[in-house]
């Protein structure tokens, strides 16, 4: 479905490349999933894989062909829900679904059975003026839904959400799974990407460190940790998670016991979010939006 | 963007080349919904006001001048309201930045163009007709006159596409786009007998002018043949000149910096 080779991504204007040296290939009925902290490059990845940032270096082949000279026909196979959910404000959410669907000479749903799917049919025919933030996201994952798109694109489609909403939208993506569409997840939120990923991606800093199914991250993960914590002599506190069989070989754990202050040694689970940082030395949660 | 430098070939020759290609569906739709939000942003409403407001006026003045008042009423706002309200709507549409999620459709930035291009058209014909009809009744040269406020539409639109996509703001839209429309209208000043020359030929919007007064003085074939051409010709120069300010500054910006 999706064949990224040595992809590097410059914005116009800015002298570092955002995204470096990316590779990787994603399956049919693959769910992938971005992760990263705010900024790392996730959403930029996701624009140059639905075409819209066509000035890259590299291979990127989507759906067969090379991204940068795909014409027009390949939107009707790809469904895209940007994390701002945008809309004509003025009208209605079933004029604005009318509107988007007219679009598309694939077949399409009807306006109310795409409704039905986010459980938006008793509010069809309210402004999006009038549409909380939870509302709005689901519409924008129904309009991406409309043509039955195999191809998925869903940038932080829980970001912002209430839990009830949240659930709403694992539920509803879920189902897509089943389906057997291929979705392209961008997310910071590690659970999600845990119960709904086959395989994830660490991002960074536009570079991906890391590759692998949730499973045999959790397997990695759950090997017991020790977090160290330790007071640098201007008195700042950091703390460093080590796997307990690695304790005695690590060298900075010996350089803590013998030259800073110890403060405490806890030994735990680690969680994926906590393997995140061990791989990637970055906090998933930094900059949440 | 790739398209940037090489806007007459790629805006004229391949669009020439695949006006077979285009999807018909794809415009009508398009049309369709640019009517619906001018209608649901009181476009209609404002243009039937407008338009009673000229029918009034139209018979207080002397029944000497009313055909001549007539011209200038046309010529002066259904024919350039487009020129005015694009801005509005691309204005509309870049703040609530529903570029992106249109254009992850098949719908293309031409079909953006001409859909709103073609459905402003419809209100200007519209509005012209009212003015028209309500005034002198069908007359001989009824259809010609509509055939020129329709082009002139068009170009007055496809004009404002232009300055409206490196615009951020309606104000800044106002702006620019005055000093537009003051150098396209100084035909004017020949229409009005102030300065008499043969220069105005070079303005399309002389070809407008010639063809709007013809519903009362028929025009020369020559002079039909040079109008209809030249509006047709700037027409034509004015969508690769919008489409290229369109990609090259609302196409390549989008996936940078547009956020809520
Ligand atoms: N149009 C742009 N021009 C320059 N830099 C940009 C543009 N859009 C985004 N960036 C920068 O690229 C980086 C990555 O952004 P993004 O891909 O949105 O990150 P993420 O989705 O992982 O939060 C950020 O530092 C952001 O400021
Ligand atoms: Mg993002």
């Amino acid at each position: 479905m999706i064949e990224v080779h040595e992809l590097f991504y410059t914005y116009p204007g800015s002298k570092q490349p955002l995204l470096q040296d990316m590779n990787f290939q994603i399956g049919t009925g693959e769910i992938f999933g971005l992760l990263g902290p705010s900024g790392a490059g996730k959403s930029t990845t996701q624009k140059v894989l639905i075409g819209m940032l066509k000035d890259y270096t590299g291979s990127v082949k989507v759906l067969g062909g090379e991204i940068a000279s795909s014409n027009r026909t390949f939107y009707e196979k790809i469904g895209v829900a940007f994390e701002f959910p945008n809309f004509y404000m003025r009208l209605t959410a079933r004029e604005n679904l009318q509107m988007f669907r007219s679009l598309y000479s694939v077949p399409t749903v009807e306006v109310n059975e795409a409704l039905r799917w986010v459980s938006l049919e008793d509010y069809a025919d309210r402004k999006v003026q009038d549409y909380s933030k939870g509302m709005k996201m689901r519409l924008n994952l129904a309009r991406s839904l409309m043509h039955h798109p195999p191809l998925l694109f869903l940038d932080e489609p829980t970001s912002g959400l209430d839990p009830t909403n949240a659930a709403h939208i694992k539920q509803l993506m879920i189902k897509l799974k089943e389906e057997g569409r291929t979705i392209v997840l961008t997310t910071h939120n590690m659970a999600l990407a845990e119960q709904l990923c086959d395989r994830v991606a660490f991002v960074v800093d536009g570079k991906i460190r890391l590759i692998d199914t949730p499973a045999r991250l959790m397997k990695e993960a759950g090997q017991t940790q020790v977090e160290v914590k330790y007071a640098h002599k201007d008195g700042r506190v950091e703390a460093l998670h080590i796997p307990i069989h690695e304790l005695s070989q690590n060298r900075q754990f010996h350089s803590i016991m013998n030259s800073q202050e110890l403060l405490s040694i806890h030994s735990h689970e680690m969680s994926l979010e906590q393997l995140f940082i061990r791989v990637t030395g970055r906090a998933l949660h930094e900059a949440e939006q | 963007m790739k398209q940037n430098n090489r806007w007459i070939d790629m805006g004229l020759l391949s669009r020439f080349a695949s006006i077979g290609a285009c999807q018909w569906s794809l415009l009508r739709n398009g049309i369709w919904n640019e009517i619906r939000i001018q209608f649901r942003h009181g476009f209609y409403y404002a243009y039937a006001l407008v338009s009673a407001l000229y029918l009034i006026i139209l018979q207080l003045v002397p029944i000497e001048y009313r055909e001549s008042a007539n011209v200038f009423i046309t010529f002066t706002d259904p024919s350039v309201l487009g020129f005015f309200f694009i801005g509005g709507l691309i204005m509309i549409e870049k703040g609530q930045h529903l570029l992106d999620p249109l254009f992850m459709t098949p719908y293309s930035p031409e079909y953006y163009i001409w859909s709103k291009v073609l459905s402003l058209s419809v209100l200007s014909v519209l509005s012209s007709s009212i003015i028209h009809l309500f005034t002198f009744g069908f007359t001989a040269h009824f259809i010609t006159f509509l055939c020129g406020v329709w082009l002139t539409s068009i170009m007055f639109t496809l004009l404002g596409v232009g300055v409206a996509a490196k615009c951020t703001t309606v104000n800044e839209f106002f702006s620019v786009s005055s000093l537009y429309g003051a150098i396209s209208m100084v035909p004017l000043l020949g229409w009005l007998n102030l300065w008499e020359s043969p220069i105005y030929l070079l303005w399309p919007t002389q070809a407008s002018l010639l063809i709007i007064q013809s519903v009362f003085e028929p025009l020369h074939i020559m002079e039909g043949a040079y109008a209809f051409l030249y509006l047709t010709v700037a027409s034509i120069l004015l969508f690769g000149w919008a489409r290229h300010r369109f990609y090259r500054y609302m196409i390549s910006i989008q996936g940078g910096g547009k956020r809520l």
